[in-house]
């Protein structure tokens, strides 16, 4: 019927007939019951509408003024709030005709309460001390009462109370602090209310501003130490409550309003941060990917799915870093994103893996997989040519870490490297040059590769040294103000003997830097070493004057060696009489510069001794002078003592192929530990493991940590001690690391993590890995297939009467040649080879032909260790091997061969070729211990 | 890396002239005498930022910068924490729906 519908509003058009009947017999009671209910709640309007309809009611309870006059106050805010000014007036007026049928003497101590809550400031506090005049203090009114005082700033009618009432006592600190509250200076407005008593009506105010101060600086403990003290009646509970949740992760949420203006988003970010942490720890899959995607969604919620790269990224350092399976990352990366993003982002945690674990893994075939996917991350080509560099950079410097060797490539590695370089590696020593340069060619200006490629080609290993310097001059002319290029080649040009050159990329690297003190080092390192080929061709003269113009450009850090040089020259041209015409120039000398210098002679001379002039016994004589002054050791100044054996510096890396001393003192080394401790010991202990010499540290370790070995002892010393005993191969396993790093107080481990940190850069193989990641399971991962090889090797040369197993391999299958070879009969037939093929002529020996003979030789040996995968492994088990192969004759004449060159020549070999070598492990300076 | 955007209170395709005008803002308004942590997390993520070679790096190595994961984590928080706002008080109120 159209006419009776007409005079109902849209809303009660929309009810139902169900919720008419409803309303229509509403129970008076409940609907009071449920008018308090919605005031309660926020929601006045329904709570008026339900007192409105029971008051209408024949019958009827009557209903309280308090509830009819706070729910018409509350409906008026919402209104005003809303914009709805007349009615909010209209309902204001209504209310305070309500307010006159309320008898405040009668209210409970709630409805008090919630009375002042409904009252403008000062009718509050007037309100408040009538009630007082007559009744006991309300503590929850008070609040009430401070409520309304900040919020509507009201402070006229605080006079009513007593000069001693909380309330007008802190009103003035109080009203001092809105300025800082209102400009969010939340910290400001907590140190003003300072003096506020913690009973006074005011202290939640207090605790409020410092919560605010707490969410401000992210200090998530002391907001939740805050907000747990607020009161449940404070007036700003909605923000109470976001902050809760803010803090805690739990709780309801605060309004959208609050949420908005606190940019607290969607969920907390530092509890579900939390809650990824421990799952991640947990190595639970599921939890990760719970936990990710939330955090994801309250980080970044414009585009979570970025964020969720981002934490998978996170994820993918924790399986590098330990708690994370990579079986886990993997699955978790195929749940969490975007099925066109999957590959491209485990490319991308491949790359970032390689780069983290530098050192572990190297493999081209990552950044192979992330490059061929590349427009997917990077859509401008501009972009795409920066990250092309970088990926290849980050390769080539994992290369550099991992100490990859041009013989560890296997075939899926050339072709990766082939795709990567547009051209098949031609020569395997300097493919991480050709990666560098790959990287430079796809981004020229990038500057980390740059100095990356010039760090790769100072080192001397690289080998062909026409195409490094090819090289640098290529680089020379891409960064033309740059000295760097020209100083390496100076160096190189100098290293070669060619002087001409070199002078000529000196005055170069002036041009480019006139005021470079690096540039007169070189120059007088250059004179150095003309005087020595001058001296080894025995034009003495010319040695003479070359001295001299070292000596003229006066650097003070070559000194010591002009010195030296000198000696050297005087040594050589007395012949036989060497020993007397070393005296003069050691005659001034301090005993420690004295000893430092003979060694560093002695060592000189080594190096110098493949051509005629300088012969062996120019060294003994040396030698014998160095005996005696020997004793001198013992009263050397600790700081003396270590700088006697410590590496040259490596300004003369032009002069010397080995910057290592400590070898010629080797008898002494004991005498040298026995005046050093604390730093200075650790160095030298670094030095002299360096050089091999396992042994003697090992001798020294237990002198100094004698008795009962349950005692607690240094844990420094003890550490060391664990690595000598594994590079000796006494212990092939983590568990003496494990024991002291168990015995080592916290405070400890810093120094033990940097002790590790230094020993990194003086081993090889797994302990080296071990001591880089400060984790010494690997070492235990290590050993079982070298154990398995050793017993093969053993197996297969039992029966040596018959040479057919290890001489003859299997025979290979046709069709995959490079899968069919086994190792160990390899190695053992190879060496026979070797020993045959290059046997040494003893006559040869000094000459210069003999001494290339001999490099390939050695060579071949290096070429075989790595071919049989026997890189890393521990002296001890090089030693065995060479136990095993020594029994056929040919082998063991060669080995013996190389050893002696190794020890007359002080030429120094890989630690794996060393330990078959010499039945000690100190390398070539230990002549009269091999085997 | 999202966090140095979200220090920066930037998107991550905001341009290389709207990052170095963010960065200029957010450094008067913390400076280091008053804010040298907030400061240096500043400076930190426009140095990750400040040129297309250094954000191109940032977005495949970026990771690696950090001593350990839990550190990158904290790193992400810390600068979505950044993006929490100190609203002062008539703005809470208004929130609330309590204005006077």
């Amino acid at each position: 019927m159209p006419g009776r519908q007409r005079g109902k509003s849209r809303k009660q058009k929309k009810r139902t007939p169900q919720q008419r009947s409803r309303q229509r017999g509403l129970d008076p009671q409940r609907a009071l019951a449920e008018a308090r209910r919605s005031l309660d709640d926020g929601d006045p309007r329904k709570a008026l509408e339900l007192l409105r309809r029971v008051s209408r009611q024949d019958g009827a309870p009557a209903v309280p003024p308090l509830w009819l006059f706070c729910a018409t106050v509350e409906r008026a805010r919402q209104l005003h709030r809303k914009g709805s000014a007349n009615e909010a007036a209209a309902l204001r007026n209504r209310a305070a005709e309500q307010r006159v049928a309320i008898d405040v003497e009668a209210l409970s101590e709630e409805d008090l309460v919630r009375y002042l809550s409904c009252l403008e400031a000062g009718d509050a506090v007037a309100v408040y001390a009538e009630h007082l005049a007559v009744g006991p203090p309300v503590p929850a009114a008070e609040r009430a009462v401070a409520d309304r005082l900040v919020i509507d700033r009201g402070w006229d009618g605080i006079e009513h109370l007593a000069a001693e009432h909380p309330l007008r006592r802190d009103a003035e600190p109080v009203r001092r602090s809105l300025d800082a509250m209102d400009a969010g200076d939340w910290e400001g407005a907590a140190r003003l209310l300072a003096g506020v008593a913690r009973r006074s009506p005011f202290a939640p105010w207090r605790l409020f501003c410092k919560a605010m101060g707490c969410f401000a600086a992210g200090d998530e403990q002391g907001l939740r130490r805050s907000v747990d003290l607020l009161p449940d009646d404070f007036a700003l509970r909605g923000t109470v409550a976001e902050l809760r949740r803010s803090a805690t992760g739990g709780g309801p949420a605060g309004p959208d309003a609050v949420r908005r203006a606190l940019g607290t988003g969607a969920a907390p970010v530092a509890a579900s941060a939390a809650s990824l942490s421990r799952a991640i720890h947990a190595d639970n899959q599921r939890e990760v990917e719970r936990h990710l995607v939330s955090l994801a969604d309250a980080v970044y919620p414009e585009d979570p799915v970025q964020a969720r790269i981002d934490l998978l990224m996170i994820a993918a350092t924790a399986t590098v870093q330990g708690p994370l399976a990579v079986g886990s990352f993997a699955r978790m990366v195929g749940v969490v994103v975007p099925r066109d993003r999957v590959y491209i982002v485990m490319a991308q945690a491949a790359v970032l893996m390689q780069e983290l674990e530098a050192g572990d893994v190297w493999d081209p075939s990552v950044a192979e997989d992330y490059l061929y996917d590349l427009p997917v991350a990077f859509p401008r080509l501009a972009d795409q040519a920066m990250a092309r560099s970088c990926v290849l950079e980050s390769l080539a410097r994992a290369g550099v870490s991992s100490g990859i060797g041009p013989h560890l490539l296997d075939p899926a590695s050339v072709e990766s490297l082939t795709v990567l370089l547009d051209t098949r590696p031609e020569d395997p020593a300097t493919m991480l040059v050709d990666l560098l340069m790959a990287s430079l060619a796809a981004d020229p200006e990038s500057p980390t590769a740059y100095r990356l490629l010039l760090d790769l080609l100072r080192r001397p290993s690289l080998g062909n040294t026409g195409r490094v310097r090819g090289i640098l001059e290529e680089l020379a002319k891409s960064h033309p103000d740059d000295p760097e290029p020209w100083l390496e080649m100076v160096t190189l040009d100098y290293g070669r003997n060619a002087y001409r050159r070199a002078e000529t990329a000196l005055a170069e690297a002036r041009r480019r830097a006139p005021y470079d003190e690096r540039i007169l080092d070189l120059q007088a390192t250059g004179f150095l070493k003309s005087a020595a080929q001058s001296c080894k061709r025995g034009r003495f003269a010319l040695a003479e004057r070359d001295l001299e113009q070292a000596a003229n450009l006066r650097r003070r850090k070559l000194e010591p060696i002009l010195r030296v040089k000198r000696l050297v020259l005087d040594v050589v041209r007395a012949g036989r009489n060497a020993a007397a015409a070393a005296v003069p120039h050691l005659r001034a000398l301090p005993p420690g510069e004295r000893l430092r210098t003979l060694a560093v002679a002695i060592h000189d001379l080594a190096w110098n001794s493949n051509l005629s002039n300088p012969d062996p016994t120019m060294a003994s004589a040396l030698r014998r002078v160095l005996g005696r002054d020997a004793r001198a050791i013992r009263k050397l100044e600790p700081h003396e003592a270590l700088a006697l054996v410590a590496d040259l510096p490596s300004d003369y890396r032009v002069l010397y192929g080995s910057l290592r001393i400590a070898p010629v003192l080797a008898d002494w080394w004991g005498a040298v530990m026995a005046r050093l401790d604390g730093d200075r010991l650790l160095a030298c202990f670094d030095t002299l493991i360096a050089c091999g010499g396992h042994k003697a540290v090992r001798a020294e370790l237990y002198r100094r940590m004698p008795g009962d070995r349950t005692i607690r002892r240094d844990s420094l010393l003890q550490f060391y001690l664990a690595v000598v005993r594994y590079l000796q191969g006494v212990d092939r396993d983590s568990l003496l690391f494990a024991e002291v790093l168990e015995r080592a107080e916290s405070g400890e481990h810093e120094r033990l993590r940097a002790a590790a940190s230094r020993l990194a850069q003086v081993v090889d193989g797994p302990l080296r890995l071990a001591l880089q990641r400060f984790d010494f399971g690997v070492l235990d991962l290590v050993l079982p297939p070298f154990q398995a090889l050793l017993d093969e090797l053993i197996n297969r040369t039992q029966p040596h009467a018959s040479p057919a197993p290890i001489a003859s391999p299997e025979p290979e299958e046709p069709d995959e040649p490079e899968e069919a070879v086994a190792p160990a009969p390899d190695l053992a037939a190879a060496l026979r080879k070797a020993a045959r093929d290059g046997r040494l002529d003893p006559s040869a020996q000094g000459l210069l032909f003999a001494e290339e003979a001999t490099m390939a030789i050695v060579d071949r040996l290096e070429f075989m260790i790595d071919s049989a995968e026997l890189r890393g492994a521990p002296p001890e088990f090089m030693r065995a091997v060479a136990d095993v192969v020594c029994t056929d004759p040919e082998i063991r004449r060669m080995l013996d061969e190389l050893a002696d060159w190794c020890t007359t020549g002080q030429r120094e070999v890989s630690p794996e070729l060393a330990a078959m070598l010499f039945t000690t492990p100190t390398g070539a300076d230990a002549g009269k211990e091999r085997r | 890396m999202l966090a140095h955007y979200l220090t920066l209170d930037l998107s991550p395709d905001a341009s290389q002239e709207e990052i170095r005008r963010r960065y200029l803002e957010l450094t008067r308004a913390h400076p280091p005498s008053r804010d040298p942590d907030r400061f240096r997390r500043i400076a930190a993520a426009y140095e990750a930022l400040q040129d297309d070679r250094s954000r191109v790096r940032t977005a495949i190595l970026g990771m690696a910068s950090y001593a350990d994961w839990e550190q990158a984590l904290q790193a992400l928080v810390e600068a979505r924490q950044g993006s929490r706002k100190t609203p002062g008080l008539q703005e809470l109120l208004a929130a609330e729906g309590l204005s006077p």
